[in-house]
């Protein structure tokens, strides 16, 4: 089981967009797929039409008196299912923070469910939180997307340099860069500057409307906009990311 | 019931979204010896005007164990698509072709059933289904609509079920579509491997058990022999040889028990069959051997130094196989065939009585008798002698280990069970001794045979030379085990078991 975490300190970047649309893209290519929505705001929730509650709320769920199988709802996809974010969620450090390994919580709950699925898809909050560490310590790959703006490049080496520090040695952390705007100078710098970095993947996710219309669709890209350039940089991404695996 | 009024029924009650129809060939496919259906999976193709997928399911519930788009055409486990989620399917199907069981034509209309925030919480899919037959439409035709659970969304599925039947009379299938596609077809059940025997009833006469043996291993026989006309993979051949081998090895031991004109012709006539077989046979193993782990890690991950020694090989199997084919269209081959299918014509004797032999009898007296010609001979071979003594040795194990097979119904489980493992571990020692020296001297021909030859590079040559030493290695490890297995083979307590074993069916059979 290969779990992705789309992660980023800052809010607004593109984390629920990458999830969902690249989950989707690997519940199409036949990989049986996850999408765990850890954000309380629910944004991966609301899109796959799904109640935001789990019963028992988070409390249960990371102190493993919950089933994590029962409260998995399928979407309306092949091959794709979600574990559907709660309100309780805002309380998650609190709950990771009594509970035993508080580091280890996240990846004992998803244990269970090694066989039966191919790919995780954490949707992360923003934070910098014992939440992330544990999300470091359940995922093989951080997808991070990055604005092509100097505050969020800077958000960036910080994150490397927490991940160095932590000896996460085996955590691939693949930034690439979200809401690009090729209008825009500092945009094309920053990517051009930047795209040679060994962590930062090829592939730009050109910022679109039809990004945003995820939320009146309530649907991945793919189903109502699959010709639009950012579906195909989504792919591109999605190819992008397992290559590299 | 017409897919409109189902549709009715579903719209006046629910919010639905309906799914414009679409038409798909779906092929389900199991090996000639069911292996998917034994390890409970179901594998099938669906081809639409917009691609195909291939889907494996668990065949009880059919949940979706893997899917992926498809290009080509499904014959064998290298067609699966790549991924940990196909591995396990290939370590089931291993060689063997991948057949179709059942092709229809299916027209789906799907709908969605909603709640209020148009999430989907049930998908019904109503099917239109025509028998297809090698692509071709047949009068058969029937309906189905499967109720697709979405996780978590359990209550709905049950109200839609409970509308569908109460509403329109609509019962449930008792299990998936494939079993319900089969038992419309009256198809068997595929074979699952089960090796032919002759019953559990030790009172019966021993020639009306021996007629239902020779019976059973010729429809095995028979069964096997499209495949080897087709070539479709190694295993028909493989499977077509072992049936003859096993009827000649039964005509050997019973003797007595047998039609007196089987006896007559049949021996030789399998005798002529596996020599017509027997180079096309060898060829399956030698182009396996290639592949083999051993031999990949010795040429090299990738390599092509076996390219031009496959090829060669490939062209002799390619010629074999017309004069195998040739073989089975010759008058020599139909005498063989009457004569077999004659021998396992129930006899019809009344149930043995008095002086007539007993199955049972019969049983425990090969098996006595072929344990011996194991046990006496295998005590005697030594490091000095020679490897025919050990090759013998084989053969004398396969003849106990096919009459346990053929009459080991008569036995308790539990010895029987015990007893051919043993024998099992024994023969794969044996076995492993001879297949490496014949290999081995194989390759040493092969290479003779392709310096004649001006287009093969030396590093084919090199490898073949380095893969034919460790065979010869590998053999000559068989032999130093060999003591050790015999001597836990012949051990009292597993000549105890075959005491036991025969003791205890005939405790079974005076009801003491």
């Amino acid at each position: 089981m290969n779990v992705f975490a789309t992660y980023s300190i800052k809010g607004g970047v593109g984390k629920t967009a990458a999830a969902v649309n690249l989950a989707y893209l690997s519940a199409a290519a036949g990989a049986r797929t996850l999408v765990w929505d850890l954000d309380p705001q629910g944004a991966a929730t609301f899109l796959f039409r799904v109640k935001p509650k789990v019963k028992g709320g988070g409390k249960a769920l990371v102190r493993g008196r919950s089933e994590v199988e029962t409260l998995i709802r399928g979407t309306d996809f092949d091959n794709l299912d979600l574990l559907p974010a709660d309100l309780s969620y805002r309380h998650m450090d609190l709950f990771l923070d009594k509970s035993k390994r508080p580091t280890r919580r996240l990846a004992k709950v998803l244990a269970p469910l090694a066989d039966a699925y191919d790919h995780v898809f954490l949707d992360c909050p923003p934070s910098l939180s014992l939440v992330s560490e544990n999300v470091f310590g359940a995922a093989s790959t951080l997808l991070v997307p990055v604005i092509p703006s100097t505050l969020p490049v800077r958000t960036l080496d910080q994150l490397l340099k927490f991940v160095n520090r932590q000896g996460l040695d085996d955590l691939r952390v693949c930034a690439f860069f979200s809401m690009v705007d090729r209008r825009r100078k500092l945009h094309r710098e920053i990517v051009d500057d930047l795209g040679g970095r060994p962590e930062v993947m090829k592939t730009e996710i050109p910022a679109a409307s039809v990004v945003e219309q995820m939320g009146t669709h309530r649907a991945p890209l793919a189903t109502y906009a699959g010709r639009s350039a950012v579906a195909k940089a989504y792919r591109s991404l999605w190819d992008e990311v397992l290559g590299e695996a | 019931m017409p897919t409109k009024a189902v549709l009715a029924s579903l719209t006046d009650r629910h919010l639905t979204s309906i799914e414009p129809p679409v038409t798909s060939t779906r092929t389900y496919f199991d090996t000639h010896d069911g292996r998917l259906s034994a390890a409970g999976m179901s594998l099938e193709s669906d081809r639409h005007a917009v691609g195909a997928t291939v889907t494996v399911r668990a065949r009880d519930n059919e949940q979706v164990l893997a899917r992926s788009a498809m290009t080509g055409e499904l014959r064998a486990a290298a067609d699966l698509p790549s991924g940990p989620q196909w591995d396990r399917l290939r370590m089931v199907l291993e060689r063997r072709r991948l057949l179709p069981i059942v092709e229809l034509r299916t027209t789906t209309r799907a709908v969605r059933i909603l709640d209020a925030t148009s999430k989907t919480t049930v998908r019904v899919l109503i099917e239109h289904h025509v028998f297809m037959n090698e692509g071709v439409r047949t009068a058969g035709v029937f309906r189905h609509v499967a109720l697709a659970p979405v996780r978590g969304y359990g209550p709905a599925l049950a109200d839609v079920a409970g509308h569908l039947h109460d509403a329109m009379g609509l019962m449930p299938v008792d299990g998936p579509l494939l079993h319900v596609a089969l038992a419309l077809t009256g198809q068997p059940g595929p074979d699952t491997g089960a090796r032919p025997g002759a019953g559990a009833d030790p009172n019966v006469a021993a020639d009306e058990a021996v007629a239902v043996l020779l019976g059973r291993l010729f429809a095995e026989f028979v069964d096997a022999e499209p495949g080897v006309r087709q070539q479709l993979d190694v295993e028909f051949l493989h499977d077509f040889r072992v049936a003859a081998r096993r009827a000649r090895s039964v005509l050997k031991q019973v003797r007595d028990a047998a039609p007196a004109a089987a006896l007559e012709a049949l021996p030789t006539q399998l005798a002529w069959l596996g020599r017509v077989t027997g180079h096309a046979r060898d060829l399956d193993v030698y182009l396996e051997m290639l592949d083999e782990p051993d031999a990949v890690s010795i040429a090299g991950f990738g390599s092509d130094d076996l390219d031009p020694l496959r090829a060669f090989l490939r062209g002799r199997r390619d010629a074999e196989q017309a004069r195998l084919v040739a073989a089975l269209d010759s008058v020599q081959y139909r005498l063989l065939v009457d004569t077999w299918r004659m021998a396992g014509e129930p006899r019809n004797t009344p149930a043995a009585a008095g002086e007539v032999l007993t199955v049972g009898e019969l049983a425990d007296r090969c098996i006595a008798r072929a344990h011996r010609r194991i046990v006496k001979p295998g005590a005697a071979i030594n490091t000095a002698s020679p490897a025919e003594s050990l090759h013998d040795l084989r053969k004398r194990g396969k003849e106990l280990r096919y009459v346990l097979e053929a009459f080991g119904d008569l036995y308790p489980a539990k010895p029987r069970g015990s007893l051919l493992r043993e024998l099992r571990l024994l023969q794969g020692n044996l076995g492993e001794f001879q297949d490496c020296q014949v290999q081995a001297l194989a390759l040493h021909k092969m290479a003779d045979e392709l310096l004649a030859r001006l287009d093969v590079p030396a590093a084919t040559f090199m490898t073949m030379g380095l893969l034919a030493a460790h065979l010869e290695q590998r053999q000559a490890q068989a032999r130093t085990e060999f003591a050790a297995r015999f001597a836990a083979f012949a051990a009292p307590r597993n000549l105890r078991l075959v005491k036991d074993m025969l003791g205890a069916r005939r405790a079974v059979g005076t009801g003491v």
